[in-house]
């Protein structure tokens, strides 16, 4: 059978662990997202796994049986609840559907976007309404949403962690979603404002340019991926979710005690640059012969 | 998992036309993915289709909804190549 694993990929570098050791033993997360092994929340899911946590993953409509068919292929088979997070009725149901599997939430993870196809690939300027809400609600305003619908079920010290795509400026056919984006690290650090009292962290990582199939979805995404490919300081594998499935563990785990309302950016370094054509070439003095 | 037959374009035609509900003349070599209106659930939903009905695993990061129907025959011939090697 083939198998297809990617370069670094969690599935290569971590030992499984059964709950009684690893970074995230005995935590009980919820995971958002899982649709396909390409999925960014897959890998979270299965590198917290394999550090000893305990899951459930929610999915709902036509993606629900995908979930569940992907979910077989962790190493151990979650539960996968109901969860619209536009339905009141759903995100009203969820902490006793959650208490069912897990009795207790130590961590969430948030890895749901999504934007019509009107409000990206460069239609910005006449995006309708309607179309900026849907992406607004779907993707920004369900943090919150999922948040509080799972805080009955959260101790103090949970963490909670949401994928992002650095908002800190525009990206060509992004558009609304580059909106959304910004609105959820702002929605991050008023939940971290808020939940702050319980010691309940609440932080996003945001990930390089990842070859998922909703990625690719985005009308002109190969201008992204072209600039992910060349441009950050530390080479960036567009195929590879590893690196930002590590650092949602690392997120979750009990090693951030004191991080809160923070964006971890794992992308290769590129928010911090300005780079300019081949600048990647360029050598530091102290090590020029060598160093390229 | 190891495969003996080969694929065909009738039979990837016949995933498509059940999972989107687009009549079977429609979908010809270059269709383009576009104009039957495949997002990106539809597009899983049909590789997960072909990959029980050819048992093989299809690497869902080379699946795109840009481009027509033949490019999508010829990542699963490919898939079902890989899986034979």
């Amino acid at each position: 059978m083939t198998v297809h694993t990617v370069a670094g990929s969690v599935a290569e570098s971590a030992v499984p662990a059964t709950g009684r050791s690893g970074l995230l033993a005995g935590k009980r997360l919820l995971v958002t997202g899982v649709l396909t092994k390409s999925s960014i929340a897959y890998h979270v899911a299965q590198i917290a796994q394999q550090e000893g946590a305990q899951l459930v993953l929610t999915s709902f409509g036509r993606a629900m049986p995908i979930t569940e068919a992907t979910a077989r292929e962790l190493p151990q088979r979650p539960p996968v609840l109901r969860l619209d997070v536009t339905s009141s009725e759903d995100l009203a149901g969820l902490a006793d559907a959650v208490h069912g599997e897990l009795g207790a939430l130590d961590g969430i993870v948030h890895s749901i976007a999504f934007a019509p196809q009107g409000a990206l690939g460069g239609a910005f300027l006449d995006t309708p309404w309607p179309d900026v809400a849907t992406a607004l609600e779907i993707s920004a305003y369900s943090f919150k949403a999922l948040v509080t619908a799972c805080l009955p079920l959260m101790p103090d010290g949970a963490s909670v962690v949401g994928l992002d795509f650095d908002a800190g400026q525009a990206w060509p056919s992004y558009d609304w979603m580059g909106v959304s984006k910004a609105a959820l690290e702002a929605v991050t650090r008023y939940l971290a404002l808020y939940l702050g009292e319980r010691r309940i962290r609440v932080n996003l990582v945001a990930a390089g340019f990842l070859r998922s199939l909703a990625a690719r979805s985005i009308p002109g995404s190969a201008r992204l991926e072209e600039i992910w490919r060349t441009k950050p300081p530390i080479a960036w594998d567009v195929n590879d979710p590893g690196p930002t499935a590590k650092a949602c563990a690392v997120l979750l785990s009990d090693w951030l005690p004191s991080t809160t309302g923070e964006i971890l950016h794992a992308d290769g370094g590129l928010h911090a640059v300005v780079v300019l054509t081949g600048a990647r070439a360029i050598r530091c003095p102290s090590c020029a012969p060598s160093c390229a | 998992m190891t495969n003996t037959l080969q694929p065909t374009f009738e039979q990837l035609a016949v995933i498509m036309e059940d999972k989107l509900q687009v009549p079977r003349d429609r979908i010809t070599p270059e269709t383009a993915l576009k104009d039957i209106e495949i997002d990106s659930l539809a597009m899983i939903e049909i590789m997960l289709a072909a990959e029980k009905q050819f048992d093989v695993e299809i690497p869902m990061e080379d699946i795109d909804t840009d481009g027509n129907v033949e490019d999508l025959f010829q990542i699963v011939l490919a898939a079902v190549d890989a899986d034979r090697k």
